[in-house]
Protein backbone atom coordinates (compact mmCIF):
# COMPACT_ATOMS: atom_id res chain seq x y z
CA UNK A 1 0.00 0.00 0.00
CA UNK A 2 1.35 3.36 -0.90
CA UNK A 3 0.11 6.16 1.28
CA UNK A 4 2.01 8.74 -0.67
CA UNK A 5 0.55 7.92 -4.02
CA UNK A 6 -2.97 6.68 -3.56
CA UNK A 7 -4.36 4.86 -6.48
CA UNK A 8 -7.29 6.34 -8.31
CA UNK A 9 -10.59 4.56 -8.46
CA UNK A 10 -12.05 4.68 -11.89
CA UNK A 11 -15.18 2.67 -11.24
CA UNK A 12 -18.49 4.22 -10.40
CA UNK A 13 -20.15 3.39 -7.10
CA UNK A 14 -23.44 1.60 -7.07
CA UNK A 15 -25.87 3.97 -5.48
CA UNK A 16 -28.49 2.40 -3.31
CA UNK A 17 -31.14 5.02 -2.88
CA UNK A 18 -30.71 8.50 -1.51
CA UNK A 19 -29.70 7.49 1.97
CA UNK A 20 -25.95 7.57 1.42
CA UNK A 21 -25.48 3.81 1.26
CA UNK A 22 -23.05 2.71 -1.43
CA UNK A 23 -21.26 -0.37 -2.62
CA UNK A 24 -17.56 0.30 -2.18
CA UNK A 25 -14.75 0.35 -4.66
CA UNK A 26 -11.97 -1.39 -2.78
CA UNK A 27 -10.25 -3.15 -5.60
CA UNK A 28 -7.61 -0.49 -6.16
CA UNK A 29 -6.24 -1.29 -2.71
CA UNK A 30 -6.05 -4.98 -3.51
CA UNK A 31 -8.28 -5.84 -0.59
CA UNK A 32 -10.66 -7.61 -2.92
CA UNK A 33 -9.98 -8.96 -6.38
CA UNK A 34 -13.34 -7.91 -7.77
CA UNK A 35 -16.93 -7.12 -6.91
CA UNK A 36 -17.84 -10.81 -6.65
CA UNK A 37 -15.17 -11.42 -4.04
CA UNK A 38 -16.31 -8.40 -2.07
CA UNK A 39 -19.90 -9.60 -2.07
CA UNK A 40 -18.90 -13.13 -1.09
CA UNK A 41 -16.73 -11.99 1.82
CA UNK A 42 -19.30 -9.52 3.15
CA UNK A 43 -22.13 -12.03 2.79
CA UNK A 44 -20.09 -14.62 4.72
CA UNK A 45 -19.21 -12.02 7.35
CA UNK A 46 -22.88 -11.07 7.77
CA UNK A 47 -23.91 -14.71 7.96
CA UNK A 48 -21.36 -15.43 10.69
CA UNK A 49 -22.61 -12.41 12.66
CA UNK A 50 -26.23 -13.49 12.20
CA UNK A 51 -25.42 -17.03 13.33
CA UNK A 52 -23.40 -15.92 16.32
CA UNK A 53 -20.24 -17.45 14.85
CA UNK A 54 -18.33 -14.20 14.70
CA UNK A 55 -16.82 -12.99 17.96
CA UNK A 56 -18.18 -9.64 19.07
CA UNK A 57 -15.50 -7.01 19.44
CA UNK A 58 -14.53 -6.49 23.04
CA UNK A 59 -14.95 -10.12 24.00
CA UNK A 60 -11.89 -12.14 24.93
CA UNK A 61 -9.80 -12.03 21.77
CA UNK A 62 -7.74 -14.86 20.41
CA UNK A 63 -4.47 -12.99 20.69
CA UNK A 64 -5.07 -12.10 24.32
CA UNK A 65 -5.34 -15.79 25.07
CA UNK A 66 -1.92 -16.26 23.57
CA UNK A 67 -0.42 -13.68 25.89
CA UNK A 68 -2.19 -15.35 28.78
CA UNK A 69 0.00 -18.38 28.19
CA UNK A 70 2.58 -16.45 30.16
CA UNK A 71 0.46 -16.48 33.30
CA UNK A 72 -2.34 -18.04 35.22
CA UNK A 73 -5.26 -16.82 33.17
CA UNK A 74 -7.60 -14.89 35.39
CA UNK A 75 -8.44 -11.27 34.75
CA UNK A 76 -6.36 -9.79 37.55
CA UNK A 77 -3.32 -11.70 36.44
CA UNK A 78 -3.78 -10.56 32.89
CA UNK A 79 -3.98 -6.92 33.94
CA UNK A 80 -0.79 -7.33 35.97
CA UNK A 81 0.83 -8.96 32.99
CA UNK A 82 -0.14 -6.14 30.66
CA UNK A 83 1.25 -3.58 33.09
CA UNK A 84 4.46 -5.53 33.50
CA UNK A 85 4.88 -5.81 29.74
CA UNK A 86 4.36 -2.08 29.36
CA UNK A 87 7.16 -1.43 31.87
CA UNK A 88 9.72 -3.56 30.06
CA UNK A 89 12.53 -2.08 28.04
CA UNK A 90 11.39 -1.40 24.50
CA UNK A 91 13.54 -4.13 22.97
CA UNK A 92 12.00 -6.72 25.29
CA UNK A 93 8.46 -5.34 25.07
CA UNK A 94 8.53 -5.50 21.28
CA UNK A 95 9.51 -9.17 21.11
CA UNK A 96 6.92 -10.10 23.73
CA UNK A 97 4.19 -8.22 21.85
CA UNK A 98 5.20 -9.58 18.48
CA UNK A 99 5.29 -13.14 19.75
CA UNK A 100 2.39 -13.23 22.20
CA UNK A 101 0.02 -10.58 20.88
CA UNK A 102 0.64 -10.70 17.17
CA UNK A 103 1.55 -14.37 17.02
CA UNK A 104 4.68 -13.83 14.96
CA UNK A 105 6.97 -16.75 14.22
CA UNK A 106 10.59 -16.42 15.29
CA UNK A 107 11.61 -15.94 11.70
CA UNK A 108 9.07 -13.13 11.36
CA UNK A 109 10.31 -11.46 14.54
CA UNK A 110 13.86 -11.73 13.24
CA UNK A 111 12.87 -10.16 9.96
CA UNK A 112 10.88 -7.38 11.62
CA UNK A 113 13.71 -6.49 13.98
CA UNK A 114 16.45 -7.11 11.45
CA UNK A 115 18.20 -9.67 13.62
CA UNK A 116 18.97 -13.35 13.17
CA UNK A 117 16.42 -16.00 14.20
CA UNK A 118 18.82 -17.16 16.91
CA UNK A 119 19.02 -13.63 18.27
CA UNK A 120 15.24 -13.41 18.20
CA UNK A 121 14.98 -16.59 20.22
CA UNK A 122 17.56 -15.39 22.72
CA UNK A 123 15.95 -11.99 23.02
CA UNK A 124 12.55 -13.54 23.66
CA UNK A 125 14.02 -15.74 26.39
CA UNK A 126 15.65 -12.69 27.96
CA UNK A 127 12.40 -10.76 27.64
CA UNK A 128 10.48 -13.48 29.46
CA UNK A 129 13.15 -13.47 32.17
CA UNK A 130 12.82 -9.70 32.47
CA UNK A 131 9.04 -10.02 32.57
CA UNK A 132 9.23 -12.50 35.42
CA UNK A 133 11.53 -10.17 37.31
CA UNK A 134 9.18 -7.28 36.67
CA UNK A 135 6.21 -9.27 37.90
CA UNK A 136 8.09 -10.41 40.99
CA UNK A 137 9.21 -6.88 41.85
CA UNK A 138 5.69 -5.51 41.45
CA UNK A 139 4.21 -8.15 43.73
CA UNK A 140 2.30 -9.60 40.85
CA UNK A 141 1.05 -13.10 40.36
CA UNK A 142 3.06 -16.13 41.19
CA UNK A 143 5.87 -17.45 39.07
CA UNK A 144 4.65 -18.01 35.57
CA UNK A 145 4.87 -21.48 34.14
CA UNK A 146 7.91 -22.36 32.08
CA UNK A 147 7.69 -21.08 28.56
CA UNK A 148 8.60 -23.21 25.64
CA UNK A 149 11.00 -21.10 23.64
CA UNK A 150 11.49 -23.22 20.60
CA UNK A 151 14.58 -23.13 18.52
CA UNK A 152 14.04 -21.41 15.18
CA UNK A 153 13.66 -23.70 12.23
CA UNK B 1 1.75 14.20 12.10
CA UNK B 2 -1.04 14.35 14.63
CA UNK B 3 -1.59 11.51 17.04
CA UNK B 4 -5.34 11.49 17.10
CA UNK B 5 -6.58 8.60 19.20
CA UNK B 6 -6.28 4.88 19.63
CA UNK B 7 -8.46 1.95 18.78
CA UNK B 8 -8.27 -1.34 20.58
CA UNK B 9 -8.42 -4.78 19.04
CA UNK B 10 -7.43 -8.15 20.43
CA UNK B 11 -5.90 -6.61 23.51
CA UNK B 12 -3.65 -4.30 21.51
CA UNK B 13 -4.01 -0.55 21.31
CA UNK B 14 -3.33 0.83 17.86
CA UNK B 15 -2.52 4.50 17.52
CA UNK B 16 -4.41 6.46 14.90
CA UNK B 17 -2.60 9.34 13.24
CA UNK B 18 -4.13 11.95 11.02
CA UNK B 19 -2.06 13.80 8.51
CA UNK B 20 -3.23 15.69 5.49
CA UNK B 21 -1.53 13.02 3.42
CA UNK B 22 -3.43 10.23 5.11
CA UNK B 23 -6.64 12.22 4.93
CA UNK B 24 -6.23 12.68 1.19
CA UNK B 25 -5.57 9.00 0.88
CA UNK B 26 -8.79 8.23 2.68
CA UNK B 27 -10.74 10.65 0.53
CA UNK B 28 -9.27 9.26 -2.66
CA UNK B 29 -10.61 5.87 -1.75
CA UNK B 30 -14.16 7.02 -1.25
CA UNK B 31 -16.22 6.12 -4.26
CA UNK B 32 -18.73 8.85 -3.53
CA UNK B 33 -17.69 12.29 -2.41
CA UNK B 34 -21.17 12.71 -0.93
CA UNK B 35 -20.74 9.80 1.47
CA UNK B 36 -20.95 12.23 4.35
CA UNK B 37 -18.43 10.43 6.59
CA UNK B 38 -16.02 12.90 8.14
CA UNK B 39 -12.62 11.85 9.40
CA UNK B 40 -13.56 12.73 12.92
CA UNK B 41 -16.49 10.39 12.64
CA UNK B 42 -14.46 7.47 11.34
CA UNK B 43 -12.76 6.83 14.66
CA UNK B 44 -16.10 6.95 16.43
CA UNK B 45 -17.45 4.52 13.88
CA UNK B 46 -14.43 2.25 14.39
CA UNK B 47 -14.80 2.36 18.15
CA UNK B 48 -18.46 1.51 17.88
CA UNK B 49 -17.69 -1.48 15.67
CA UNK B 50 -19.43 -4.55 17.00
CA UNK B 51 -17.55 -7.01 14.83
CA UNK B 52 -14.17 -7.17 13.16
CA UNK B 53 -12.80 -9.65 10.68
CA UNK B 54 -9.43 -10.03 9.04
CA UNK B 55 -9.42 -9.81 5.26
CA UNK B 56 -7.16 -11.89 3.09
CA UNK B 57 -4.77 -8.96 2.85
CA UNK B 58 -2.17 -8.96 5.57
CA UNK B 59 -2.98 -6.76 8.56
CA UNK B 60 -6.12 -5.46 6.86
CA UNK B 61 -9.37 -5.74 8.80
CA UNK B 62 -12.98 -4.96 8.02
CA UNK B 63 -15.00 -3.44 10.85
CA UNK B 64 -18.79 -3.66 10.94
CA UNK B 65 -20.37 -0.80 12.86
CA UNK B 66 -23.79 0.42 13.75
CA UNK B 67 -23.45 4.13 14.27
CA UNK B 68 -26.25 6.62 14.66
CA UNK B 69 -28.71 4.21 13.13
CA UNK B 70 -26.62 3.40 10.05
CA UNK B 71 -24.49 0.38 9.17
CA UNK B 72 -20.88 1.09 8.21
CA UNK B 73 -17.97 -0.87 6.83
CA UNK B 74 -14.53 0.45 7.65
CA UNK B 75 -11.29 -0.96 6.27
CA UNK B 76 -8.14 -0.37 8.24
CA UNK B 77 -4.65 -1.77 8.49
CA UNK B 78 -3.73 -2.71 12.07
CA UNK B 79 0.04 -2.72 11.96
CA UNK B 80 1.95 -4.40 14.79
CA UNK B 81 4.58 -2.67 16.87
CA UNK B 82 8.00 -2.40 15.26
CA UNK B 83 11.35 -0.98 16.23
CA UNK B 84 10.51 2.32 14.63
CA UNK B 85 6.78 2.73 15.30
CA UNK B 86 4.21 1.74 17.88
CA UNK B 87 1.28 -0.40 16.86
CA UNK B 88 -0.76 1.83 14.64
CA UNK B 89 -3.88 1.95 12.52
CA UNK B 90 -4.08 3.20 8.95
CA UNK B 91 -7.63 3.70 7.79
CA UNK B 92 -8.31 2.90 4.16
CA UNK B 93 -11.94 3.78 3.79
CA UNK B 94 -15.24 4.02 5.63
CA UNK B 95 -18.70 4.02 4.12
CA UNK B 96 -22.33 3.21 4.75
CA UNK B 97 -22.66 -0.39 3.67
CA UNK B 98 -25.71 -1.29 1.65
CA UNK B 99 -24.65 -4.91 1.51
CA UNK B 100 -24.19 -5.36 5.25
CA UNK B 101 -27.41 -3.51 5.97
CA UNK B 102 -29.32 -5.83 3.67
CA UNK B 103 -27.72 -9.03 4.97
CA UNK B 104 -27.66 -8.48 8.70
CA UNK B 105 -30.61 -9.73 10.71
CA UNK B 106 -29.18 -8.95 14.16
CA UNK B 107 -28.01 -5.78 15.85
CA UNK B 108 -24.29 -5.16 15.59
CA UNK B 109 -24.16 -2.28 18.03
CA UNK B 110 -21.08 -2.59 20.25
CA UNK B 111 -21.96 -3.77 23.73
Amino acid sequence: MSLNQPETNSATPHEDGDDGYVDPILFAEGIYADQNEYERVIDDFAERINNGQSTPRGREPKLRGRLSELLVSDTADYVSLQRAVSRLDAKFRIVIELRYLHDFEYSEIAKELNISPAQATARLANAIRALRAELASSGGPSEPPPIDVAQPK
Amino acid sequence: MNFNTTISYAGVRYEVYWTSQFAEHVLDNYPDSHHGVKHTEIVRILNSAGYVEQTKKQNCFVFASEYQGSIYETYAYLIPVSQTRPAHCVIVTCFKSARLRNKLTVSIAAS
